[in-house]
C-alpha cells in the first residue's frame, strides 16, 4: 500500500492536523474544554490510520499509544496537566519530524521511545495491556487436522443466521457460495422449520437455517475466514468430522435411531464422549440428551437438531414405501389434466352468469386451481428419483475400461442426491456410458504422459448432477489433456465444414464432434475413435429434450455437460395454428420464427421445397398437407415460418399463427392412433381442444425419405 | 449504474482505498463525514442510480460512522456497509452491527483483504 499517490495525500493531511492539534492542544492547557478534546483525539486518531496506511510504521505504532492516552482524558479517567500538555506538545513535534523525513526509519528511535516511556506512565498500568494488541480475536483452537487419503478434510458446518442478516446487507447466499468454492458440499440440508406462513411472512427476514458437511482440502481457519463478518452474533459452528467420516455409510449413519448415534454420526460427540455419557445414563436413569447438553459435549441446538433428525426416521420407518407401477402415475396425471379441463370449462360458463355469482364461482374455482396445481408438483415428484445408484453402476465400468487401457482413474461421484424423473434416468444411462469410455479413452492420458506433465499419475473422472433453473445438469468431467481444438479445426476445414481462415466461435467447433463420421483421433482404438457414438450420444440426448456441450482446457481436462428437462411428463411448447387446428411445437427445438420474401423460397426436384434463411436452405414443410387440413395461407411469403432444429439440422414449417408459449403436460398416443413420426404424443388445451405435439426430429426424417 | 461511497475524514484513508479498489469497475464516490455521504447518496439516488456499497469510518466530525449507518439504513435497506476503523473494542463492533453495519475491519488494511472483502460483497 505504500503507493506514492497515497504519501503524497498524507503529507499533507498530517501537516494539517498536527497544525490543528498545536493550537487545539495549546488550548487544552488555559480552557479544558470537551469538545477540543474530543476534536484533538479525533484528529491523533486520524493521523494514527493515516500513518498506518502510506506506510509510516514508526508513527503509526507511536500514534496508537498517544491515542490511548487520549482516550483515558477524554473519557475523564485521568485529568490533563501542564506536564501532560508538554509532552503532547513534544509528541507532536517527534511526530512532524518522522514523517518530514521520507522514511519513517530514519527519524530519531531514541526521542521516540522516551517519549513513549513517558506516554505510558501516564496512562498507567491499566492502559498498558490495552497498548499490546489492537485485534481481540476470539481464541480459537487451530490444530490442522488430519486429511483422508486424497488429502481431503471433512467438516460438518451449521449455519442458522439471525432472522434480520438482511438488514445488515449480508445474503447468507454469498456464504453459502463462498464455502462451496472451497469444496464439495457432501450433504446439504435445508432447515425450513422456521419458515411461517405465507401471511405473515416477511420478505425481509431470512428464516432459513443449513447444515452441510463440506470436503476440501483446507484446513479450519480457511473455512471460519468464510464466516468473518458473521461468526461472532450468528449461531455457526463448524466441527471437523474428518476422522468420523465414511463417505459410503454417511446417509446411513444419520437413519440410525439413537440420539447419542446420530450426534455421534454428525461430529457433534466423540465416540469416548458416547460412552461416557451412556455409562452415566445407567446410573442416572436420566435423558441422553440433557446429559450431553449438562457435560458440554454439544449445545441444545445441537441436541434439537438431532431430534428432529430422529423424528424424520422414524416417520420413515413408520410409514415406509409402496412400489407402485409408473403407468398408474401416468394414470393419475392424466386423469388431473382431465380436471384441469373440467375447469377451465366451469370457468367458461361462469362467463355467462350474472356478475355477482360468475365472481364467487371464479373465487371458489380459484382455490382449486391452485390446490390442482400444488397436486400436480406432488404426482411429479413422486416421479423423481436420485440419480445415485445410476451413477454408483459405473464404478465397475470404469474400473474395467480404464484396467483395459492400462490407465488408473479414480472416479468421484458428486451430487447423488440430485433426483429427475425415472425415465429420464434410464434413458440417460447409455449416453453417460459412452462419455466416460470416451473420457476413459482419449480424455485422460497414459500414466507415462501424465508422469511428465506433472500430473498425478491416477487420472480422475467426475460424475456430477446438480439443479439449475428448472433443469437437471449432468456433468462427465476428466482431468487429462483437453481437446486439441487445432485438430479439430483441421478436421472440419477436411470435411469442408467451415472454410480455411473462417473465424468459428469455441462453442461451435466443439459442437462438430458430435457430427456422424466425425472423429480426430487418427489411431483408432478398440473401445472409440470411430466416428461413431457421439452423434448417437447427442440423439439420445435430444430425444430427451435435452441438450449436451463441451468445455474443455488445454493441459486441465474437459467436460461434458448435458442438460435435461426435470420431468418427460411436461414441457414447455409454443402453440401454432394451421387453419382451425392447434400443434405444439416444443420450445427447445425452435430457432426462431420469419416471414420470407417470395425470391427465398425454391422448388428443387426431387428435394421439394426448400427456403433460404440467412443464407443457408432449408427444407419446408407444410404442415396442412401433411395432415389434410385446411389452411389460411397456402403461400409461404404470405404466411409465418417457424424455423427449428434438431441434431444440427434445421427445418421451416409454414404456419398461420403464433398463438402463445404455455407449460404443456403430455398424453401419449396409443400407435393404434397414429404411427405418424411426425408427433409425439398430444395434450388437451384449456378450452378442451386436443392438440397433437409435433416432433422435430421425426418430421425431418419423414420428409428426408 | 451503482456507487461505492468511501467515507472517511481522512483523505489518506479515502484515496488508498479508492486505489485498492478502483479496479472492480464501480463509480467510487468520496464523502468526508456522515452528513457529507448522505448528501451524496441523496444526490446518487435522484439521478436514479444506486449504491452498491458503503465503505465508513467510525470517528468522524459532524456525522460519526455509527449514526451514518442508522441514517443510510432508513434509505437502504440492503446494501452492504463495511466499516474500516482503527477501532476494535467489542462495545463499539456490536454498535455498528446493530445500527446494520454488514462487516468490520480494523485498520491499517491489507490491499488483498479488503479486496477480497468488497468483491465479496458486490458480487
Amino acid at each position: 500500500m505504500i503507493d506514492n499517490a497515497v504519501r503524497d495525500v498524507f503529507l499533507e493531511e498530517s501537516k494539517e492536523l498536527l497544525d490543528t492539534l498545536d493550537s487545539d492542544i495549546v488550548r487544552l492547557e488555559t480552557s479544558p474544554d470537551q469538545d477540543v478534546m474530543n476534536r484533538v483525539f479525533r484528529s491523533v486518531h486520524t493521523l494514527k490510520g493515516g500513518s498506518g496506511i502510506a506506510g509510516y510504521d514508526q508513527v503509526y505504532e507511536f500514534t496508537h499509544g498517544l491515542e490511548n492516552l487520549l482516550d483515558l482524558v477524554r473519557k475523564g479517567e485521568t485529568q490533563i496537566n501542564a506536564a501532560m500538555i508538554t509532552l503532547l506538545l513534544r509528541s507532536l513535534d517527534w511526530i512532524r519530524q518522522a514523517v518530514a523525513a521520507a522514511d519513517g526509519e530514519e527519524c530519531d528511535i531514541a526521542v521516540k521511545e522516551a517519549l513513549q516511556r513517558d506516554i505510558n506512565a501516564c496512562i498507567g498500568e491499566v492502559s498498558a495491556v490495552k497498548a499490546g494488541g489492537t485485534h481481540d480475536e476470539k481464541p480459537r483452537i487451530i490444530v490442522p487436522g488430519k486429511t483422508d487419503a486424497h488429502g481431503n478434510r471433512y467438516y460438518h458446518i451449521r449455519c442458522a443466521f439471525n432472522e434480520d442478516i438482511f438488514l445488515r446487507g449480508i445474503d447468507p447466499l454469498m456464504i453459502m457460495e463462498d464455502l462451496r468454492r472451497l469444496g464439495t458440499f457432501i450433504q446439504r440440508k435445508i432447515n425450513k422449520k422456521d419458515v411461517p406462513n405465507f401471511d405473515s411472512l416477511d420478505p425481509e427476514k431470512c428464516y432459513f437455517s443449513w447444515e452441510v458437511v463440506l470436503k476440501t482440502e483446507h484446513t479450519i481457519e480457511k473455512v471460519y475466514e468464510v464466516f468473518l463478518f458473521v461468526h461472532d452474533d450468528n449461531d455457526i459452528v463448524i466441527r471437523d468430522i474428518t476422522e468420523n467420516y465414511d463417505p459410503d455409510s454417511a446417509d446411513a449413519r444419520i437413519a440410525e435411531k439413537r440420539i447419542g448415534e446420530i450426534l455421534l454420526g454428525k461430529g457433534v460427540i466423540t465416540e469416548n464422549e458416547l460412552n461416557d455419557v451412556l455409562n452415566e445414563q445407567d446410573q442416572k436413569n436420566a435423558k441422553l440428551g440433557d446429559l450431553v447438553v449438562s457435560k458440554g459435549y454439544a449445545t441444545e441446538k445441537d441436541v434439537e437438531h438431532a431430534l428432529v433428525d430422529q423424528e424424520k426416521i422414524k416417520k420413515k420407518i413408520e410409514t415406509g414405501t409402496v412400489r407402485v407401477d409408473t403407468a398408474k402415475l401416468d394414470n393419475l396425471l392424466n386423469l388431473l389434466g382431465e380436471i384441469v379441463i373440467g375447469q377451465s370449462a366451469i370457468s367458461r360458463l361462469a362467463d355467462d352468469m350474472s356478475e355477482e355469482q360468475s365472481f364467487m364461482l371464479k373465487n371458489a374455482l380459484y382455490g382449486m386451481e391452485r390446490t390442482t396445481r400444488e397436486f400436480q408438483e406432488q404426482l411429479m415428484s413422486i416421479r423423481m428419483i436420485p440419480i445415485g445408484p445410476s451413477f454408483e453402476q459405473f464404478r465397475r465400468f470404469v474400473r474395467d475400461v480404464s484396467h483395459s487401457l492400462n490407465k488408473e482413474i479414480y472416479l468421484e461421484i458428486e451430487g447423488q442426491d440430485t433426483e429427475l424423473d425415472k425415465t429420464v434416468i434410464e434413458r440417460i444411462s447409455d449416453p453417460l456410458k459412452h462419455m466416460i469410455r470416451n473420457a476413459i479413452d482419449h480424455g485422460i492420458e497414459s500414466p507415462e504422459t501424465r508422469a511428465g506433465a506433472g500430473k498425478p499419475k491416477s487420472g480422475k473422472i467426475t460424475l456430477r448432477a446438480y439443479h439449475q433453473e428448472g433443469n437437471v445438469f449432468i456433468e462427465v468431467s476428466d482431468d487429462g489433456g483437453g481437446i486439441d481444438r487445432k485438430e479439430v479445426r483441421a478436421k472440419a476445414e477436411a470435411l469442408g465444414l467451415v472454410k480455411h481462415g473462417e473465424e468459428i466461435a469455441d462453442a461451435k467447433l466443439l459442437q462438430f464432434l458430435f457430427l456422424p463420421g466425425f472423429s480426430t483421433t487418427s489411431q483408432v482404438g478398440e473401445l472409440s475413435g470411430r466416428g461413431v457414438g457421439m452423434d448417437v450420444v447427442k440423439n439420445n440426448i435430444e430425444s430427451l429434450r435435452g441438450s449436451v456441450e463441451i468445455e474443455t482446457r488445454e493441459k486441465i481436462g474437459t467436460t461434458f455437460r448435458v442438460k435435461l428437462p426435470l420431468t418427460l411428463a411436461i414441457i414447455e411448447g409454443m402453440l401454432i395454428r394451421v387453419g382451425k387446428s392447434i400443434f405444439i411445437l416444443p420450445m427447445l427445438s425452435i430457432v426462431e420464427s420469419i416471414r420470407p420474401r417470395k425470391e427465398d423460397v425454391q422448388t428443387v426436384e426431387k428435394k421439394g421445397e426448400l427456403i433460404r434463411v440467412r443464407g443457408e436452405y432449408a427444407p419446408l414443410v407444410r404442415l396442412y398437407e401433411i395432415f389434410g387440413i385446411e389452411s389460411e395461407h397456402h403461400n409461404p411469403w404470405e404466411s409465418l415460418v417457424v424455423i427449428v432444429e434438431s441434431a444440427g439440422v434445421r427445418l421451416g414449417i409454414m404456419i398461420d399463427e403464433l398463438v402463445g408459449q404455455q407449460q404443456i403436460v403430455i398424453k401419449s398416443l396409443d400407435t393404434a392412433i397414429t404411427n405418424s413420426r411426425s408427433v409425439s404424443g398430444a395434450a388437451i388445451l384449456g378450452n378442451g381442444q386436443v392438440a397433437l405435439i409435433l416432433d422435430v426430429h421425426g418430421l425431418l426424417s419423414e420428409i428426408m425419405s | 449504474m451503482k456507487y461505492i461511497m468511501v467515507i472517511d475524514d481522512s483523505p489518506t484513508i479515502r484515496v488508498s482505498v479508492e486505489f485498492t479498489i478502483k479496479n472492480l469497475g464501480y463509480p467510487i464516490q468520496q464523502a468526508e463525514n456522515g452528513n457529507d455521504a448522505l448528501k451524496k447518496i441523496a444526490d446518487i439516488k435522484g439521478k436514479g442510480d444506486d449504491i452498491a456499497m458503503c465503505i465508513c469510518d467510525v470517528n468522524m466530525p459532524e456525522m460519526d460512522g455509527i449514526t451514518f449507518i442508522k441514517e443510510f439504513r432508513k434509505i437502504d435497506k440492503f446494501a452492504p456497509v463495511l466499516v474500516l476503523t482503527t477501532e476494535s473494542e467489542n462495545d463499539k463492533i456490536k454498535a455498528g452491527k446493530d445500527a446494520g453495519a454488514s462487516g468490520w475491519l480494523i485498520k491499517p488494511f491489507k490491499a488483498e483483504q479488503l479486496m477480497s472483502i468488497v468483491e465479496k460483497f458486490i458480487r
